[in-house]
């Protein structure tokens, strides 16, 4: 099925007759890497849920004010991005639980059956990557798993490229001590 | 630097980039209906508030938000802390209360309670001997005065009285009133025979 492109979508968007067609087009387009990129932070099914629907509510009511200045998905992931880390703060003074401890918060999530289906391997390296701090974790995501270019990167977390290269080093560094240490 | 990262974690680059967490069934799919939903609801919360709110009540909240907090924080202050209490002070309240009404059921005297119905013959018994001494005084001082008064009249006019208000049939009881100390003889030597005849006259 041919995706229709950003442009075509925010045009559609701007027409108060097609809007709501527009948005169909865009969620459909972009409600998979959203949810993804939002899962891998909070790793609970049903607060990822939450978070994408609150992520694209934000996005129906602002797309009107997006300047093409950026990619509509970078623009995307910027709203998603700052919807974990709100989520995960706000988690942490709920529980009473220090930054230190939200790892292990995550973890018992993490060990739910019912969130997870993956290999052994792949669960040691979930676990590693909960132990990186929040941002750290979404410079990981978003290179590892999404492949994103620094510069996008940079455009979705409003950090300089050299930063998030030493940010996604260290990371990877930490990441393979983890797997080798830990059975 | 990262270009090369494979070559500082051959671990992580062995990995097989696969996505571990589940999904449940169908929820892409119902994903945009539930989004169309909210945002048909979230278009409520656009239009104008329905809800009136008071003057200037945004520009004033913050200051009686903060005047609540202070009498909060004054209230917070335990009572304590204001009026202090001996230690032990409640603890023992109820033993010292206890202790103080039997000291004072002990030295309270008696209380006497007058029953008013007993007493009530006592006062009737009064009240007549008080009335029946009233009456006597009175009825003494009444006789006194009428005598005292009938001293003062002259004697002519006791006469013409008698003379105009009685007749033969009064005669023995006025007779009988005369005082003892009265010589009946010396009655009348002072009258005329010419007056004696002109009474039986009249009287008789």
């Amino acid at each position: 099925m041919k995706q229709v492109e950003d442009s075509e979508i925010l045009e559609m968007f701007a027409n108060e007759r097609t809007r709501n067609e527009a948005f169909s087009l865009l969620v459909k387009k972009y409600q998979q890497k959203v949810y993804w990129h939002i899962r891998r932070m909070v790793i609970d099914h049903d607060d990822a849920d939450d978070l994408v629907q609150d992520t694209f509510v934000k996005v129906w009511k602002y797309l009107g004010n997006f300047r093409s200045d950026s990619q509509l998905y970078t623009w995307l992931y910027r709203i998603a991005s700052n919807e974990c880390i709100t989520f995960l703060n706000k988690k942490k003074q709920k529980n009473n639980v220090s930054m230190d401890e939200l790892p292990y918060d995550l973890s018992d999530t993490l060990a739910d059956s019912n969130q997870v289906s993956g290999d052994k391997i792949q669960m040691k390296l979930q676990q590693a990557l909960i132990t990186l701090p929040e941002k750290q974790r979404l410079v990981f995501n978003m290179k590892y798993y999404d492949d994103m270019k620094y510069e996008e990167i940079s455009d979705v977390l409003g950090t300089s490229v050299g930063a998030l290269k030493a940010s996604f080093h260290i990371a990877v560094k930490k990441i393979e001590s983890y797997l080798m240490n830990n059975d | 630097m990262n270009e090369n990262w494979q070559e500082h974690a051959p671990t992580l680059a062995a990995m097989e980039k696969t996505n571990p967490f589940s999904v449940p069934d169908g929820y892409f799919e119902e994903m945009q209906q539930q989004l169309h939903s909210r945002i048909r609801i979230r278009q409520f919360d656009d239009n104008e508030n329905v809800f009136k709110i008071p003057d200037y009540y945004f520009e004033t909240l913050e200051d009686k938000l903060i005047s609540i907090s202070k009498l909060e924080g004054l209230k917070g202050n335990s009572q304590t802390e204001i009026l202090p209490v001996p230690e032990g002070y409640f603890d023992t309240l109820e033993q010292r209360i206890k202790a103080k009404l039997d000291s004072e059921e002990l030295n309270a005297a008696p209380i006497k309670i007058k029953r008013l119905q007993s007493n009530w013959i006592t006062y009737a018994a009064a009240a007549c001997i008080t009335a029946i001494i009233s009456f006597g005084i009175y009825f003494n001082t009444q006789n006194n005065n009428i005598e005292a008064q009938m001293a003062k009249l002259p004697a002519d006019e006791i006469v013409d009285y008698l003379q105009l208000y009685t007749d033969a049939g009064d005669a023995p009881m006025i007779i009988n009133s005369i005082g003892a100390d009265v010589d009946i003889s010396e009655i009348g030597s002072e009258v005329s025979e010419q007056e004696i005849e002109q009474y039986l006259e009249l009287n008789l």
